[in-house]
């Protein structure tokens, strides 16, 4: 009876171990070799020497952070609004079920089945400032033309372009069936209540969808802070560090300029940035959300 | 003054007719009761007085006024729902404040309303709940204040006693009456249940299909149905109905044109009544065949000759073993019914009973 009621106090940690070693091996440690990393210099291939703080304060010290640091929020806080903004109209539009919503629907979902690489090769070309189709179409009306990727006031814009692009669709989808979900009565409700259109969206829709909402702009700050493939291919990080990221920035220093430390201080403090936004983000808005 | 007249309203979807040339005038200060079978347009008519769904075609208009194009929110009614609506997202208090904040009554005149309010339904310590942690009863208070407060001409309930026990529908039911008494406003009440109907309503209109079968008081409805459907529909159990044709001639004299004849269960006897001769009394020759103690009274089943089947319903009558019997029944009491299943006024004895009026039943 006793080794019995021994085993069966292992059996939940014997259950939980794969997940736990998977967790380990593919997180865990890598985070903290990451943070070990980032208190050395190292170039891959030497021996590493330990460099204390060095490489935090070369980090803070530089010029460059502090725009890369300010790209990447700026670029964070474009993407999110417009998607977010953008998929609410979408869905609201999409409600109704007729054929061309259904198919508006289908037509705005198709960029997130396509790979990055095609998307960013295809905008590439549409926004090429002397052959491209925007600056053509532009020229019809005497406009432009603009440099879409190579104006430095105007190609993070153009990258949140086409990051919006791609997943509005996606998000409309989801807003879509949140909305959906809504039942009818409430309206009637709001409607026998003499409530303005104005006051039933903000009062009821905004309020019964605020969960998946919650969710999707939690999704899209983290995504938004992983932007790299449209960048590697169609800026580069450039014009003149315009659209240089902190995820991009640490491709370049590790994996280009074989700065390994520089780089691991850099996805330290990347790390530490999205966690908090992440704690500040549930501390002061999961209150407000309203869940069944 | 809130009189609610609805003139052939009907209303389709599609090529799907649910409601035809519908004429109703609810009087103002009435409790009406909607009631049929599920599917006959109650709950519909319902709506289009509340203005939720539009009526194909007819006027309704309450108060005098054509309410073709009035909104919901403006037609100074209150709704209570089936299953109460509240919004989920907000408290009891801002569920209560809501329609008042749309009607731009000022804060502290809604502070008052509210507090007092929710004084009068008990709802004082929840008033700051969500209405996901109320109870079903509390919930249903919750609604009915919502509806309460805006102090409404004509309150508007789609069953709404249907999701909470038999017991608190009971105390509800009185509840609503003494509401209703209280408030003196018109209230239309939709139910398919018609211990609901009969208990609650001073005026109940019984539908069937679309159409009204029969507009009437509870006592009226019960005592003296226009058809053979309202005689079915109202009183549990329902009228006995028999056809004439398949019951051996037992009737020496019906009127003309009478295809079925019926009587109330508890109508039937199982010894004559005293002091009445043969003649007045219809006498059967019936086998009990089931029997259903319903405490205070008995209703037994039971097969007659020709292969038809009444209920007995008796009160404070010592049980029976089911054996054959004798059973008799008041002439006075029996309805007659022609092909059309429209009620056919007995004889002199029943003056008073009118044909059914095309206008209701047509």
């Amino acid at each position: 009876m006793k080794s019995r009621s021994k085993s069966m106090k292992l059996l939940p940690y014997l259950l939980v171990a794969p997940a736990v070693m998977i967790l380990t091996i593919f997180y865990i440690y890598p985070i903290l070799y990451n943070v070990y990393l980032s208190f050395f210099t190292w170039n891959m291939r030497g021996p590493m020497k330990f460099a204390g703080l060095n490489n935090y304060i070369e980090l803070f010290k530089g010029r460059d952070f502090l725009g890369i640091l300010s790209n990447t929020l700026l670029y964070m806080v474009m993407d999110v609004t417009l998607v977010m903004v953008l998929a609410m109209l979408l869905a609201l539009f999409l409600q109704k079920n007729t054929f061309i919503n259904r198919f508006i629907q289908t037509l705005s979902f198709t960029p997130n089945i396509i790979s990055l690489i095609s998307v960013s090769l295809i905008w590439m070309w549409l926004m090429n400032t002397d052959t491209g189709l925007f600056n053509y179409l532009l020229s019809l009306f005497g406009a432009g033309p603009v440099g879409w990727l190579t104006d430095k006031q105007v190609a993070l814009f153009s990258l949140v372009l086409v990051s919006v692009w791609k997943s509005v669709g996606f998000n409309a989808l989801i807003i879509t069936s949140a909305l959906g979900s809504i039942p009818a009565h409430l309206y009637e409700a709001a409607a026998l209540d003499n409530a303005s259109k104005q006051s039933v969206f903000f009062q009821i829709t905004l309020r019964m969808i605020s969960p998946t909402l919650f969710f999707l702009i939690l999704m899209n700050i983290i995504g938004s802070f992983q932007v790299f493939e449209t960048i590697n291919i169609m800026t580069q990080g450039g014009p003149a560090n315009a659209t240089n990221t902190l995820i991009f920035s640490i491709y370049k220093q590790s994996f280009e300029y074989y700065r390994v430390g520089y780089a691991a201080a850099m996805a330290v403090v990347l790390m530490a940035i999205v966690g908090l936004i992440t704690i500040f983000y549930f501390k002061a808005l999961n209150r407000r959300v309203h869940y069944r | 003054m809130s009189s609610i007249v609805l003139e052939n309203v009907s209303k389709a979807y599609g090529d799907k007719s649910i409601i035809k040339g519908l004429n109703l005038t609810i009087e103002s200060g009435s409790f009406t009761v909607l009631v049929g079978p599920s599917g006959c347009g109650k709950s519909t008519t319902l709506r289009m007085i509340a203005g939720l769904e539009e009526q194909t075609g007819g006027l309704i208009s309450i108060g005098g006024k054509s309410m073709n194009q009035v909104e919901p929110g403006k037609r100074n009614l209150a709704m209570v729902f089936q299953n109460y609506a509240l919004y989920p997202t907000m408290t009891v208090e801002k569920n209560i404040e809501y329609g008042l904040k749309n009607n731009k009554v000022p804060k502290a005149e809604r502070k008052r309303l509210i507090t007092e309010i929710a004084e009068t339904v008990g709802l004082t310590k929840h008033l700051h709940k969500k209405p996901e942690f109320l109870s079903g009863g509390e919930r249903q208070r919750v609604a009915l204040a919502r509806a309460m407060v805006k102090k409404p001409a004509v309150f508007l309930m789609d069953e709404p006693l249907s999701n909470l026990d038999a017991k608190l529908r009971q105390q509800m039911r009185i509840e609503l009456i003494e509401l209703h008494k209280k408030l003196g406003a018109t209230f239309i009440y939709v139910t398919h249940d018609q211990v609901e109907a009969m208990s609650m309503g001073t005026q109940i209109v019984l539908m069937d299909g679309g159409r009204i079968m029969q507009e009437d008081t509870p006592h009226g409805i019960y005592n003296e149905p226009r058809n053979m459907f309202t005689s079915h529909f109202i009183g549990t159990p329902p009228m006995n109905i028999l056809e004439i044709a398949r019951s051996g001639g037992i009737l020496s004299e019906t009127p003309h044109g009478a295809k079925f004849f019926g009587f109330r269960p508890e109508k039937a006897k199982f010894v004559p009544e005293p002091g009445l001769a043969r003649e007045e009394m219809l006498e059967l020759d019936a086998v009990l065949s089931s029997r259903e103690l319903l405490g205070s009274e008995v209703i037994y089943k039971a097969g007659l000759a020709g292969g038809q089947s009444v209920a007995v319903k008796c009160f404070d009558c010592p049980e029976r073993s089911l054996e054959p019997v004798k059973l008799y029944v008041n002439k006075e009491h029996l309805f007659f019914f022609d092909a059309q299943e429209q009620r056919i006024p007995a004889d002199g004895s029943r003056a008073g009973v009118t044909v059914p009026s095309i206008g209701s039943t047509a």
